[in-house]
């Protein structure tokens, strides 16, 4: 399976199984993912019972040091425990992850039910403001952003909600515009209800099926934003560790030979874009399971 | 004239990294296919040299912050005058006291004030042109004209105006300063290069009377070394003069400089004896390189310092009191051991340690964090919140800049590291709106007079904003002074001034390091930075 932008709207899909497989199947990526995550989830929230020394903490007497009984990763050329910034990179990665897809699918929904709710005129602006900001290819409309709003983790909670919003407007409003037309919905208008009330209670709740299943993917996709972002340098301000700016850092020692500084933070990226992949094609899996059935 | 270390987009530079792991591995294998053949017996009248950037332009007159173009310009320009050589603990250094001839034959002066250039019989330059009186004369009336980087630097030895050079005769100049300076031999030495005014005239148009379209376009050579050949943006071969007339020529006869931007294939390059000389590469990069087989390090000390201005007009540090708590709170030791792992000296001064005139008087700073914390009571300063800006491409800078917001953190001085790109740095620092940045500058004339002038009232490199009437008068002063023990008292006393004052905090001055195959032998330390490949030779 492969996925086109940030939530993967262009996904081919999954091969027909028999429904038991299948069941077997999909549980099993959701709970594989699940747990990868969680492994991620916990070692970040705990990191700072995991390691002795601080994210930020200078050992002079260990500069760029091999992995050892001190320094379980290393340390790299601030002298600053590599694992323990692995750990507490975590935070930053999954917390600005996880946001910026929360805050992209609240504003992006919102947009797009309203869009595809109301049609007409305000739908047709709606869209076409839309595909110009998809038009530019995301991650490069990522950079320019952040270029524009400097580095910081406010700002790349932003900038990857925006980039993130076009996506859930238009996954929404596709929605939308079947669920607008089925019968309960119908009911609640003639029963008096008024549009805003009928889009929050009947139709919103009803449409966002397809969120829920993108939205890990997402989540999987704004960690490698983000860390991209940071290895060019528009990410987190230094020394604060950031998976993506450990594996910028540590790109000069790989020629050295001292992998401890840049492979351990890309393996944690893997790890972590791994288990929200497969999360979110296990609930697809699910989805599309409840759906034939 | 100083310049900031070689500047590369750390954007760019960090895309370039990531495609050029992959490049360097390949660059590696076939390296150590190659390396298994023994070298090549024919190329050793050849040196290779591995830069990383293509001059920007080919213009000495209007290139500054290029390493590369001006080093390279230093061997291909001909100089009239240059800096001549000295033994130092068993190395050799560039004598910036003792002024040579190069294409001139002599450059003397009864008083001081009006200097006598003469050059030598039967010069030319490669198109045949002899060097004559108007080459030197046309190529300084350009540089006032065009404003170029020469005009300025002539200012400082009170040549202002165009008319105090003449021609006297074919191969006789006078320069008419306005009065005597101690500087001029030196200030010479970096500005007297001359073009070959009869070409640079065929290529002069109406709009571009000084022919600079065409000058950046083109070598102008005639120097130690002719440019034989180059490829824009790839590389440039060089060839030694043999018409240079002086008795120090070039002892290698091609010098083939090859552009590679990526440091780290530069660096594998080097290892596999693919060029003899990497310049250009970062110093953790040249540490790496320790060790290899083939690969020696040549190690100098030099007079780049490391720095950091504090904005003296601005609070908080409009306060001596409160750059007087910084200066205190500063991790020395640790910048230099961690950072530059040993391989550089602390300056006890703004002026460079083996500058002549460098005192360490008056200078009490060592890190100290009690008496940081006391001055900033005694500042009533409390809290204090500070970015400190830095170039973005620059590893040793963020380094420094994160031991330095460790070391604030003691006495409660919050620092945020503030990487900015060059145009930003630039922009920044020109609208004098830092209040706390770390620099680093070389100086090309060595002496205190030179360094001073760019900390007085509103000069350009003086990004701490200091204004001292005095350090303005001392340096004023200067200008006439020519007698070494009265430059050196007068230089005594405004070190102590700045130690007092804090307007910079000199951090570090890191060696000159240049990773070379060890075929290569006569390495010139060069006191400004720009490398005489004239020296050089391989086995």
């Amino acid at each position: 399976m492969v996925s086109v932008g940030p939530i993967g709207v262009n996904r081919r899909l999954p091969r027909s199984r028999t429904p038991r497989a299948s069941r077997g199947f999909g549980e099993g990526m959701i709970w594989t993912g699940a747990a990868l995550v969680g492994l991620v989830v916990l070692a970040s929230v705990f990191a700072p019972l995991l390691t002795p020394w601080g994210p930020i903490e200078i050992d002079s007497t260990a500069i760029r040091q091999a992995p050892g009984p001190d320094h379980w990763l290393g340390t790299d050329a601030n002298g600053m425990d590599v694992f323990s910034r692995l750990l507490h990179a975590g935070r930053v990665d999954l917390g600005v992850a996880v946001v910026s897809v929360a805050v992209a699918v609240v504003i992006g929904s919102l947009i797009g039910a309203v869009s595809g709710y109301v049609g007409g005129a305000l739908d047709a602006i709606v869209m076409r403001l839309l595909e110009i900001l998809q038009a530019f290819p995301t991650f490069i409309l990522a950079l320019a952003v952040a270029a524009l709003l400097g580095p910081g983790i406010v700002n790349l909670t932003i900038v990857v909600a925006i980039v993130s919003v076009p996506s859930y407007a238009r996954l929404v409003r596709a929605e939308v515009r079947t669920v607008r037309e089925l019968a309960y919905v119908d009911a609640a208008r003639t029963s008096g209800l008024v549009s805003a009330r009928v889009l929050l209670r009947h139709v919103i709740p009803n449409s966002l099926a397809p969120v829920r299943i993108v939205a890990p993917l997402n989540v999987g996709w704004a960690m490698l934003a983000l860390a991209g972002l940071s290895f060019l340098g528009l990410g987190v301000p230094v020394p604060q560790p950031e998976w993506g700016a450990m594996i910028s850092q540590g790109t000069s020692d790989i020629v050295a030979g001292r992998l401890w500084t840049s492979v351990p933070p890309g393996l944690a990226l893997v790890v972590c874009v791994l288990g929200f992949s497969l999360l979110g094609e296990g609930l697809q899996e699910r989805e599309t399971r409840r759906r034939t059935r | 004239m100083d310049f900031p270390s070689q500047v590369t987009s750390k954007s760019f530079r960090r895309l370039v990294v990531a495609g050029a792991v992959l490049t360097t591995t390949i660059v590696g294998l076939t390296g150590c296919v190659a390396g298994q053949t023994a070298p090549d017996e024919s190329a050793t009248s050849e040196l290779r040299i591995a830069v990383p950037s293509y001059p920007g332009s080919w213009d000495q007159d209007f290139v500054a912050f290029d390493p590369v173009a001006l080093a390279l310009f230093k061997n291909v320009y001909p100089y009239l005058t240059d800096y001549g050589v000295t033994d130092v603990a068993g190395g050799q250094i560039l004598d910036t006291e003792n002024i040579l001839p190069a294409w001139a034959e002599s450059f003397t002066s009864e008083d001081g004030k009006l200097w006598t250039l003469t050059l030598r019989e039967d010069a030319t330059f490669p198109s045949g042109n002899p060097i004559t009186a108007d080459d030197v004369k046309w190529s300084k009336d350009r540089a006032f004209a065009a404003q170029a980087n020469v005009a300025g630097v002539y200012s400082l030895i009170g040549l202002t105006d165009p008319e105090q050079i003449q021609v006297v005769d074919e191969r006789t100049v006078t320069f008419d300063q306005a009065y005597p300076s101690a500087l001029t031999p030196q200030i010479q030495a970096i500005s007297l290069f001359v073009y070959d005014s009869v070409l640079m005239k065929e290529h002069a148009t109406a709009d571009d009377p000084w022919a600079q379209d065409w000058a950046a376009q083109n070598p102008s050579d005639g120097g130690l070394y002719n440019v034989e050949e180059f490829t824009p943006g790839q590389e440039i071969v060089l060839k030694a003069n043999k018409d240079y007339p002086a008795e120090d020529g070039p002892l290698t006869d091609t010098i083939r400089l090859t552009v590679v931007s990526d440091p780290a294939a530069e660096s594998v390059l080097l290892q596999n004896g693919d060029v003899d000389i990497a310049l250009g590469l970062g110093r953790q990069q040249i540490a790496d390189l320790e060790g290899t087989a083939g690969v020696e390090i040549i190690s100098a000390p030099s007079n780049e310092m490391i720095y950091i201005p504090l904005d003296t007009a601005v609070a908080p540090f409009d306060d001596p009191l409160v750059r007087q708590a910084v200066a205190y709170a500063m991790p020395y030791d640790e910048i230099i051991s961690t950072v530059y792992g040993g391989d550089a000296r602390r300056p006890l001064s703004i002026v460079p340690i083996d500058m002549p005139g460098y005192s360490e008087d008056g200078f009490p700073y060592d890190q100290d964090v009690d008496q940081a914390k006391a001055l900033l009571a005694q500042a009533g300063v409390s809290d204090l919140s500070v970015d400190l800006a830095y170039q973005a491409e620059s590893d040793e800078q963020e380094q420094i800049a994160i031991l330095v917001q460790d070391a604030l953190a003691e006495v409660g001085i919050t620092v945020t590291p503030t990487p900015l790109d060059p145009a930003a740095l630039g922009a920044r620092r020109d609208a004098k709106d830092l209040a706390m940045q770390i620099a680093s500058g070389q100086q090309w004339v060595n002496d205190v007079e030179y360094l001073m002038n760019g900390w007085t009232t509103g000069a350009y490199l003086n990004y701490a904003n200091y204004s001292n009437a005095t350090v303005d008068a001392d340096v004023e002063a200067s200008h006439t002074l020519t007698d070494p023990a009265e430059r050196e008292a007068l230089w005594a006393e405004v070190q102590k001034q700045f130690a007092t004052d804090v307007p910079v905090i000199p951090l570090a001055q890191p060696n000159y390091n240049l990773p070379v195959r060890d075929t290569v032998s006569g390495f010139v330390q060069p006191v400004d930075g720009l490398l005489r490949m004239k020296y050089l030779t391989i086995d």
